[in-house]
């Protein structure tokens, strides 16, 4: 999974969130309400990720967590030269390409190690920069990133750790193929080919009673949700292997209550919510009715009160967590920024 | 006589009204004390020098002379002393205490049913005498029964005497109700009578409208309190948020009375039904339903869609109180025109409030699907959500293909030359085969004049519809005549456009025309629709727009910028001879995505896209009517426009043309005003009077429009009375809700009412009251008299 350096993160009390009041409470939850409570905690958790970035404009030796920071800001609807942070979208921009390794050709991990992990949400968070900023640099690095996933497609179709063909798994492959539809998104060509490999080794990872395995058939709860958005994304909305799925991926759905949440048994929990969260938006309907709710109520209530949210101790996440919490905050920002429907990667 | 003389004086109005507090002045009374004695020893002088000189005259003649030249002496002196008339006003000025009656639709629901503890409270405050046993059954049903409304009138009819009488000289009573207006109600503090009700029929409540003409007819006075008696929704308007703050910044307490039952009804309610919008025939057409219930968790029930009679689809839901829930039904639309669906939710048998199970939504199926060509410079994120909701829009097609044409300046600069030679319509035969061309922030590389020249005579001689983006790299900045004078704002091309302040950014303002424009209705009630655009997010950057051309109809406006020309255009369209151009002067309308998706993003696009597609009519020249928006609400404003041709295709040219209507009850005529800027073209509005299907037709026939005015259901979504929303607005003013089951409610108000009568001095005015004809003429006269008894006499 993704490599995340620093200290695991001990948790700390969480503030509640202030309700409303019993009148508020007994009604039910308007869209205006929900809008504003999202708008809020994503704003705190800006705030906090704001005050971590370093004067290069970088937060973190990854550039997988720079770009899910830049990719946060974005989700709330700052967009470059404009807002309340432009500086930090152009520092943090800037510090990605500059620390790019760019060898292989076009390759956006950091120098000293890296992995396709950080070059796919570096190629996505690119590619959604790109068209609101004229930078001619972003868009001649993004073309080369684009061509980099391209050409480092394995025989199957997918995409492991290293940049170059070979191996594949459904984790690494699913992160290159939000950063194809991103690109595709904005008009960059991606060859059909690609396409149709990507689709055929996602779809080889199914199993059959519902879910995705990390290679090959199988199941678990990240990788079920990662398949999913996979085929939704490459225009595979009704594949028959996705209804299957998401009833699957109810099981994973628990009550709220931090007891509950921290004893979900999910190793990569963030990770998983970021993916699950956008396949039940696209998949929509009752399944989509049903999620959102209690994930958004459990992503508020577990904010801390500097805005930051806490990786759950003794997971994998938080083995790799990072002091600073950048990769938490960010990714639970952009859990709760599926709400405000601003950043074009997560449109149906 | 005083009036008169004050009169000829020109002393001003405000001195005659108040004349019984004028008093009389001079500027510099030692000139009267000196100047009068040496008057009156003058006069003795002269009568006894002239005495003396002319012996042979009368005394009496002696004497009248000597008058004549004391009084010209003493009218010298007088006017030398300086006289004024001084005016020294005091006034009492007394708080406002004004009181607001909700009168919408839904203050025609029960106020109950009120538990047993409750209902005694109700009764007292409604002045009903109750015994300590059990409350009768006939009074605790009357009291659960009458109207929302009714208990309002009961209530403050009952404690008049404590509420106003008591304080008729303490303050200014002020009494108003409302609905979707503000009217105010004549009443005598002192001897306080409340109307009877008229029935409640207002088709929205703009509650932050009612407590804002409040402070506004204040002008500026202190307001004691601000008591409203309502329900507490407000579905238009000013938001309760918003006045609230007008009321802290104008010192004024806001104090509710919620009038009805807290006790939640048992309630299947539609809250919000859209459509796709428009549909071409043979697609599949959505209709999004969000509704939400009280009292009924888990119990199944069938949302249904249904055209007239034929039920299109339905789905069964299982019903959860603590959320809002929604469904979308799918049908294919195998009828063309306007369709308007009706929604509905069997109601249960036992649900308080039936009324909110259905609502109607409006569908437009076309015959045709419409031919678009969009020109694109950078991937920006509102071309990256417009393509691919045109791409999803089944009724728009490309010229050949079955997607939309597109070209995006990043990709095809990097295609060989003769390929991007060959991207956009070489002809004016391929041009004009699209109905609506859509320009983003493009540059002249790839629209160069050749290509712009086509454009426009494409938009002018074919009809083709143009909408444009605008951007900050070079739309339209860098660009010439040609284009600029198709779009229907002046542009400033010395800036690429204006930014705002990060922290404050700009905001949008639907104009008037705006609100019954048919590419602005997110929503198909105009106060929700009014409010959804009043609440879309504010904005960075705009065009630099200087004003808009004598022809162009602004849409909505920037408030935040203006210049000699008023608010700047933000969006606006014109027509160019017979096409349309429509402008969009932000380059962020996704940031009306938020929490809604497509929903209000595309259903402004797509709706545009068709206002100015080309139509087959725009050809033909052959007359046409059209009436917009093609549903609107009793009392609301319909746009006509009307293009005459006479029999050979030619324009007609008249100062005005009339338009028959007819509907329910109703046959008139509407008289059209000639537009001076485009031939054949006239334009009038219509306030339609009452539900129904309305028509109009011009020359008999010739050209024919529908129009159809349907109630409001907005009044009826949420039927409980909205305490939560009744308590934000008060304590954020200061004042609190005050129940109608609490014991001397009347008293609660009474007690927190602030402010006494205070006495004004007005600064004093002064009027000279010598500066006048009457004084000069006085002189002249008596010297002639003077002069005249002379020559009488005799004398030199």
């Amino acid at each position: 999974m993704l490599v995340l350096a620093g200290q695991p993160i001990s948790t700390t009390a969480q503030p509640k969130l202030p309700t409303t009041g019993p009148l508020d409470a007994a009604s039910p939850q308007t869209e205006l309400k929900v809008v504003q409570q999202v708008n809020a905690s994503i704003d705190r958790g800006l705030v906090y990720m704001a005050s971590k970035q370093k004067k290069d404009g970088g937060w973190h030796a990854n550039n997988a967590i720079n770009s899910l920071a830049v990719l946060a800001y974005m989700g709330r609807g700052h967009t470059p030269g404009r807002g309340r942070y432009p500086d930090v979208l152009e520092k943090g921009k800037k510090f990605i390409l500059a620390n790019a390794q760019d060898n292989p050709k076009g390759y956006m991990a950091q120098f000293g190690g890296g992995s396709m992990y950080e070059h796919g949400l570096t190629t996505l968070a690119l590619a959604e920069m790109y068209g609101m900023d004229p930078d001619p640099e972003l868009e001649a690095r993004l073309r080369a990133a684009i061509e980099l996933i391209e050409r480092t497609q394995s025989t199957l179709g997918g995409w492991r750790y290293g940049p170059s063909p070979g191996d594949q798994d459904l984790s690494v492959t699913v992160m290159q193929i939000v950063a194809l539809r991103a690109a595709n998104n904005a008009e960059i060509p991606v060859k059909q080919t690609v396409i149709d490999k990507a689709i055929a080794y996602v779809k080889s990872c199914n199993y059959p009673a519902g879910g995705y395995g990390y290679q090959g058939a199988g199941q678990g709860g990240p990788t079920s949700a990662a398949g999913v958005l996979s085929l939704q994304l490459l225009g595979k909305p009704d594949d028959p292997g996705i209804p299957k799925t998401m009833e699957y991926l109810k099981t994973f759905l628990r009550p709220t209550t931090k007891e509950q949440w921290e004893s979900s048994g999910l190793s990569y929990f963030f990770y998983f919510h970021y993916y699950a969260i956008q396949c039940h938006y696209q998949f929509g309907g009752a399944h989509w009715n049903e999620w959102h709710p209690k994930i958004r109520d459990a992503f508020l209530s577990r904010q801390n009160a500097d805005g930051s949210w806490d990786v759950i101790p003794g997971t994998g996440e938080a083995a790799h967590a990072d002091p600073n919490k950048i990769y938490s905050t960010a990714m639970a920002c952009l859990v709760l920024d599926i709400y405000l429907h601003f950043l074009p990667a997560y449109q149906r | 006589m005083t009036n008169w003389l004050l009169r000829q004086a020109n002393v001003g109005e405000v001195f005659l009204e108040h004349r019984g507090e004028l008093t009389y002045h001079v500027q510099n009374p030692l000139v009267l004390y000196i100047g009068l004695p040496v008057v009156a020893l003058l006069g003795l002088g002269v009568f006894v020098l002239q005495r003396r000189n002319l012996k042979s005259s009368p005394v009496s003649l002696i004497a009248a002379l000597t008058a004549c030249r004391v009084f010209i002496l003493a009218l010298l002196v007088l006017v030398l002393s300086g006289p004024f008339v001084k005016l020294e006003t005091a006034r009492e000025n007394r708080p406002v205490f004004a009181i607001v009656f909700d009168r919408s639709q839904s203050m025609d629901l029960n106020a109950g049913p009120f538990p047993d503890h409750e209902a005694r409270g109700i009764a007292q405050a409604t002045g009903l005498h109750v015994s300590d046993g059990p409350l009768d059954p006939e009074v605790r049903k009357a009291i659960n029964q009458q109207t929302r409304g009714r208990l309002a009138h009961a209530a403050v009819t009952a404690k008049k005497d404590e509420l106003i009488a008591a304080h008729a000289k303490r303050f200014d009573l002020k009494a108003y109700t409302f609905a979707r207006d503000v009217t105010p109600i004549g009443v005598d503090a002192a001897n306080f009578t409340l109307p009877e009700p008229t029935p409640p029929g207002g088709p929205s409540s703009r509650l932050g409208d009612a407590i804002q003409h409040v402070l506004k007819e204040a002008a500026g006075r202190p307001i004691a309190g601000i008591v409203v008696f309502t329900d507490g929704e407000s579905t238009g308007g000013l938001t309760l948020g918003e006045v609230a703050q007008n009321c802290v910044a104008a010192n004024a307490k806001v104090f509710a009375v919620p009038t009805g039952a807290a006790a939640k009804a048992r309630d299947v309610s539609i809250i919000d039904v859209s459509t796709s919008g428009q549909v071409t025939l043979g697609d599949t057409a959505r209709v999004g339903v969000v509704f939400e219930s009280q009292g009924y968790d888990g119990k199944p029930v069938r949302v249904i869609v249904r055209d007239g009679e034929k039920v299109l689809d339905t789905k069964e839901i299982a019903l959860r109180s603590a959320e809002q829930q929604q469904v979308e039904l799918t049908f294919t639309a195998n009828e063309s025109g306007p369709r308007y669906l009706v929604v509905e939710i069997p109601p249960f048998a036992d649900e308080d409030h039936k009324s909110n199970n259905t609502d109607v939504a409006l569908l437009r199926v076309s015959d045709e699907k419409i031919k678009v060509l969009y020109v694109e410079g950078l991937p920006r994120w509102d071309f990256r959500f417009l393509k691919n909701a045109m791409r999803r829009d089944a009724g728009l097609t490309g010229r050949e293909g079955k997607l939309i044409d597109i070209v995006v300046e990043t990709e095809w600069r990097r295609q060989p030359e003769t390929a991007r030679a060959k991207a956009l319509p070489q002809t004016i035969e391929e041009l004009s085969a699209y109905h609506t061309v859509i320009l983003g922030d493009v540059s002249p590389k790839l629209l160069t004049p050749a290509f712009l020249q086509l454009l426009e005579q494409a938009v002018r001689e074919k009809g083709v519809g143009l909408v444009v983006q605008v951007g900050p790299q070079a739309m339209p900045y860098e660009f010439d005549k040609t284009l600029l004078d198709l779009l229907p704002v002046q542009i400033d091309r010395k800036a690429a456009g204006i930014y705002a302040p990060a922290a404050k950014p700009f905001t949008l303002e639907l104009t008037p025309d705006g609100v019954i424009h048919e590419a602005m209705q997110l929503y198909d009630d105009s106060g929700r629709n009014q409010a959804a655009w009043a609440q879309m997010l504010p904005y960075q950057w705009c065009v630099g727009a200087v004003r808009p051309n004598p022809a162009a109809t602004v849409l909505v406006a920037n408030p935040n910028v203006t210049n000699n020309y008023g608010k700047l255009p933000l969006i606006a369209w014109q027509p160019a001879g017979k096409g349309r151009v429509m402008l969009v002067g932000t380059d962020s309308t996704w940031l009306w995505r938020q929490n809604v998706a497509d929903r209000f993003f595309y259903k402004f696009w797509g709706q545009s896209i068709r206002f100015v597609a080309r139509t087959e009519d725009a050809g033909k020249k052959k007359s046409w009517i059209e009436v917009k928006p093609v549903r609107v609400q009793p009392g609301e404003e319909a746009l006509v426009e009307l293009r005459a041709y006479n029999q050979g295709g030619a324009p007609v040219e008249q100062p005005s043309l009339p338009v028959e209507i007819t509907g329910p009850g109703t046959r008139t005529s509407l008289v059209l005003d000639a537009d001076p800027n485009t031939k054949g073209r006239y334009l009038g509005r219509y306030r339609v009077p009452a539900v129904g299907d309305f028509r109009f037709q011009y020359a008999s026939g010739s050209a024919e429009a529908r129009l159809r005015v349907l109630a409001a259901p907005e009044e009826m979504r949420y039927p409980n009375v909205n305490r939560a929303a009744l308590q934000t607005l008060a304590t954020s003013t200061g004042g609190k809700v005050v129940e109608l089951t609490e014991a001397d409610w009347q008293q609660k108000i009474v007690s927190e009412l602030k402010g006494e009568p205070k006495i004004t001095k007005r600064p004093p005015s002064e009027a000279t009251i010598w500066d006048n004809w009457m004084v000069l003429a006085m002189l002249v006269i008596v010297y002639a008299l003077d002069v005249g008894m002379r020559r009488l006499g005799g004398l030199s």
